[in-house]
């Protein structure tokens, strides 16, 4: 399991060589990085010489190890603002298209000190949240229905998978005209953004159930509604896990899209109200804010889905620390 | 094979057809056999001789294109099949409690059924992993749990496929020694039907072992043997050379011995 997780997501395991070589387990491709690192030739700079130390941190360290795997992934954030601080202190960018990552962050704090972040990302998080519960309430049983019953699949399949080629973003104007321009039209395009990965995974889900399960539920003399509920559900969980995973993030972005097009406040607004006042920091704190919060939800959602399906620890780790 | 007793489990012609890629294919061909309440059969023969479907057709799995299928009555009360599968196809997200109770599910007697599975439990030896998940269990413990949970639904007939095929020999070895002593310890002895395609295995199991090929049955013999058998022993070795002779005969040595 560790060598899965490090050959997936050690950086270093995406080089030229990545696919070439068999190792048996998590120590034998440490070394063999190891090895590779000292092959390329010195570093000759001061600067190239952290940054190839870092690099090789990032690369080396085992693994399956909690602490310095959490380490290594603060610390490629770490060296993206040094970078960004860098090239801002050596008058490489201009401060109207790349404002110095400080100045980004007192404009942070301001926004945060007068209300006005808080109020745009209250405003946002309503919006997911209800456009993202009521995907929910639609998408799983509609797909549990379709997955059950033929006839519901010939009647409904074939309008859904038409929809499903359509981006939310595209329907922004449709919907504006249907709902009105307040918050029925932003929360219809985060359910059309949300709908499709939740439905998708719980279709895949129920439809790829172990036949082989669904034979013990026959010799135990389940009744088909019994064998539904105890067995196809439970197995389609974990597939239906990542379908809401996936469609927590499509809200997100659905969201900021659809709040540049229409709308008088959320994260989508503030940034296209700072472009109009080419306040380029305030852009970036919006930015921001939105990456922080799809990370905090996509950590949240990992936490519960340790806790309540512990049984599939090892398939939803691998993508992340 | 005509018992005097009624039988656990009786099959008349049974024919069972496959349709494949277009041709047709006789898994079972007017195939007929009962079974003694109580009475260990062993089912062997190659691989694709039908076995495994005469053993889903028992289990109600399939259903025979012919023929007519039978179960006895101990008791007054319709007959209770329990099936144990080559993989142990447990529910990974149930616990190992969970899944030997997991066919009783319904059962009103709530207490009297985690009565029963921890007594399972102990009876193959799996108390102190109760609570573990299936994905914790090595091959040989996953097994026992499938064999706990088929017994958890009280049986009168165990209908087994293969079921320590995809173990090491050691477990394997360990895991026969219990099932002979979970049959034989019964207060009501089960009905077993065992498939295999080990007949070493058969002759230790089986208090009866019937030959397959091709759809039918080509021999049948008796292992009047005490339990438990050693596989050294002599006359283990002279049956199962016996059979092994019997399955590998050619076409027309078949004809003969039907």
């Amino acid at each position: 399991m560790d060598f899965q997780r490090g050959s997936r997501h050690c950086p270093s395991s995406r080089g030229p060589w990545c696919g070439k070589i068999k190792l048996a387990n998590a120590d034998d491709l440490h070394s063999y990085l190891c090895v590779s690192a000292t092959v390329i030739p010195k570093p000759t700079t001061r600067w190239s010489r952290l940054l190839r130390g870092a690099v090789a941190l990032l690369a080396c360290a085992p693994a399956g190890h909690v602490a310095v795997g959490r380490l290594r992934s603060w610390l490629s954030f770490a060296m993206l603002v040094g970078l960004w601080a860098a090239a801002s202190a050596a008058g490489l960018t201009t401060p109207f298209l790349l404002p110095a990552p400080l100045a980004v962050l007192e404009t942070g704090t301001r926004l945060v000190a007068d209300g006005t972040l808080i109020g745009h990302l209250a405003v946002s998080f309503v919006r997911v949240a209800a456009g993202f519960a009521l995907a929910v309430l639609l998408a799983i049983p509609l797909a549990t229905i379709i997955a059950a019953l033929a006839p519901a699949r010939a009647l409904l399949l074939p309008p859904l998978e038409f929809l499903r080629h359509v981006p939310p973003l595209g329907l922004v104007p449709l919907l504006i005209l249907w709902f009105g321009i307040g918050e029925a039209s932003k929360v219809a395009v985060i359910v059309l953004a949300a709908f499709f990965p939740l439905f998708l995974g719980t279709l895949g889900g129920i439809t790829q159930c172990d036949p082989k399960l669904i034979e013990v539920g026959r010799i135990c003399g389940f009744s088909r509604r019994a064998i539904i509920g105890r067995i196809v559900v439970p197995a389609a969980t974990p597939a239906i896990i990542v379908g809401l995973r996936l469609a927590l993030g499509y809200c997100w972005r659905a969201l900021v899209g659809a709040e540049l097009i229409a709308a008088s406040a959320g994260l989508g607004f503030m940034i296209l109200d700072a472009e109009m006042l080419a306040r380029t920091d305030i852009i970036f704190v919006g930015i921001v804010t939105i990456g922080l919060m799809g990370l905090a939800f996509d950590t949240l959602a990992l936490a519960l889905t340790r806790r309540l399906v512990p049984w599939v620890r090892q398939e939803l780790n691998l993508g992340r620390g | 094979m005509a018992a005097a007793e009624p039988a656990a489990f009786a099959l008349e012609a049974i024919t069972k057809r496959y349709a494949l890629r277009g041709r047709d294919v006789l898994a079972i061909d007017r195939l007929s056999l009962a079974c003694r309440p109580g009475e260990f059969v062993a089912l062997v023969g190659r691989s694709g001789c039908g076995k495994t479907t005469l053993l889903r057709t028992v289990a109600g799995l399939e259903q025979p294109d012919g023929g007519t299928f039978r179960w006895g009555r101990p008791g007054g009360r319709p007959a209770r099949a329990a099936m144990v599968f080559q993989e142990p196809r447990l529910m990974p997200w149930l616990t190992v409690r969970q899944n030997v109770g997991f066919g009783m599910m319904d059962a009103p007697d709530r207490a009297g059924v985690e009565q029963a599975v921890a007594r399972l439990l102990e009876l193959v030896e799996l108390s102190a992993f109760a609570d573990a998940l299936p994905h914790q269990l090595s091959g040989g413990m996953a097994q026992r749990v499938a064999l706990a949970r088929a017994l958890c639904l009280d049986p009168d007939v165990l209908l087994m496929d293969e079921p320590f095929g995809a173990l090491d020999a050691f477990t394997r070895r360990a895991l026969q020694r219990e099932l002979v002593q979970l049959w034989l310890g019964a207060e009501r002895r089960r009905t077993v039907l065992f498939v295999t395609h080990d007949v070493e295995e058969a002759v230790l199991l089986a208090e009866r072992v019937l030959v397959m090929r091709a759809g039918r049955l080509v021999a049948e013999v008796a292992v009047p043997l005490a339990y438990p058998r050693r596989p050294e022993d002599i006359n283990v070795v002279a049956l199962r050379e016996r059979l092994i002779d019997t399955i590998t005969e050619s076409h027309s040595n078949e004809r003969t011995l039907q």
